[in-house]
């Protein structure tokens, strides 16, 4: 299942969607640090959407209060890296929300591409 | 990608050092981010500081403190309560049924040697707030000695970590204040004994797994 990509200037579209995407992210790969979460969205959407960090790390906090995901400490040269891994809750959660996000830009897309009417 | 030298590391520390970062993991967490994404970058260090700095500004590092630490409230707050109705999920169910037939058992044991159930009462309340509190100073010597300038909000929090345990060694003083002030429920009835201390087993369990996964690994 791919995202569909366009230019999004808006950072209240990413925000309402960001952490289905980061759910989305955890549960294709085994684990990932937030860097690398920054960078992975910037290449696959080569560098049209882009995750501020001072959005990122405050929902990978919240996702770590409620659950959805996990982390873990490792050192790596010199310094402590945190790798953040998807729950067993966090896994259902992420099917339940990707459905509905993809439905709901199925049906945004049917609602903005309607063609007016003539009574 | 190039590979950060010690010195790069230290002056990148130092930088971060000046500003109003709070606690260390979140201090640990954009450290790496900065030193990722100098490895990551071509530009010079002053220039991949400077592009990050219009980022983590002191109001965003100020916003990140605070729902940092309220988010790790909530969360062990939540991991208490999960893994204390952890003990009566399957298979733990077992351990614990089978726990509850030893104490049963052993009931009138207990009752009658009042040396042994007061020791088992205090061990078990006792045991896991000074481990939680060992770590707290231990964080705060490590402060004191001038090592890190940071608070760990895991340390911070440690009594969410020893809360169940606190509330049991409270239990008889809140029989006294329901009932009766010379109550001691203690020695009241030996399956009352034998409760109250399968009650204190399982805060001792859920207190202890709480300092050695969530405290422990964020101190050490």
């Amino acid at each position: 299942m791919r995202f569909y990509i366009c230019p999004v200037e808006n950072k209240q579209l990413i925000k309402g969607s960001l952490n289905v995407i980061i759910l989305k992210l955890l549960g294709d790969r085994e684990r990932m640090y937030g860097y690398e979460i920054t960078q992975y969205i910037k290449e696959m959407t080569k560098g049209e959407m882009a995750i501020t960090e001072g959005a990122l790390y405050p929902a990978l906090h919240k996702l770590e209060a409620q659950g959805m995901i996990f982390s873990e400490l490792d050192k790596f040269k010199g310094r402590t890296r945190k790798y953040y891994k998807l729950s067993e809750d966090g896994q259902k959660t992420a099917a339940t929300q990707l459905d509905e996000l993809l439905g709901f830009l199925n049906n945004l897309n049917l609602v903005l591409n309607a063609k007016p009417s003539h009574s | 990608m190039k590979s950060i030298t010690t010195q790069d590391l230290q002056t990148i520390q130092n930088h971060l050092l000046q500003k109003p970062f709070k606690y260390e993991e979140v201090f640990d967490e954009v450290l790496d981010h900065y030193a990722t994404s100098y490895e990551q970058s071509d530009d010079t260090l002053d220039q991949v500081l400077s592009d990050l700095d219009n980022e983590f500004t002191y109001s965003k590092i100020n916003s990140l403190n605070a729902k940092y630490f309220d988010d790790l409230r909530k969360h062990l707050r939540q991991t208490h309560w999960s893994i204390f109705f952890g003990n009566f999920k399957w298979p733990n169910l077992l351990y614990t049924l089978a726990c509850v037939a030893g104490f049963i058992l052993i009931s009138p044991i207990l009752f009658e040697s009042k040396t042994l159930t007061k020791f088992l009462f205090g061990a078990f309340g006792a045991i896991p707030t000074f481990l939680g509190l060992y770590f707290y100073l231990k964080w705060g010597v490590k402060r004191m000695s001038g090592k890190t300038k940071l608070k760990n909000a895991h340390a911070e929090l440690f009594g969410m970590a020893v809360g169940f345990s606190i509330f049991y060694m409270q239990i008889p003083t809140f029989g006294r204040l329901i009932y009766h002030e010379n109550m001691k429920m203690l020695e009241l009835h030996p399956l009352l004994t034998a409760g109250l201390l399968l009650i204190g087993l399982v805060s001792l369990s859920t207190s202890m797994k709480m300092i050695m996964t969530k405290i422990k690994p964020a101190i050490n």
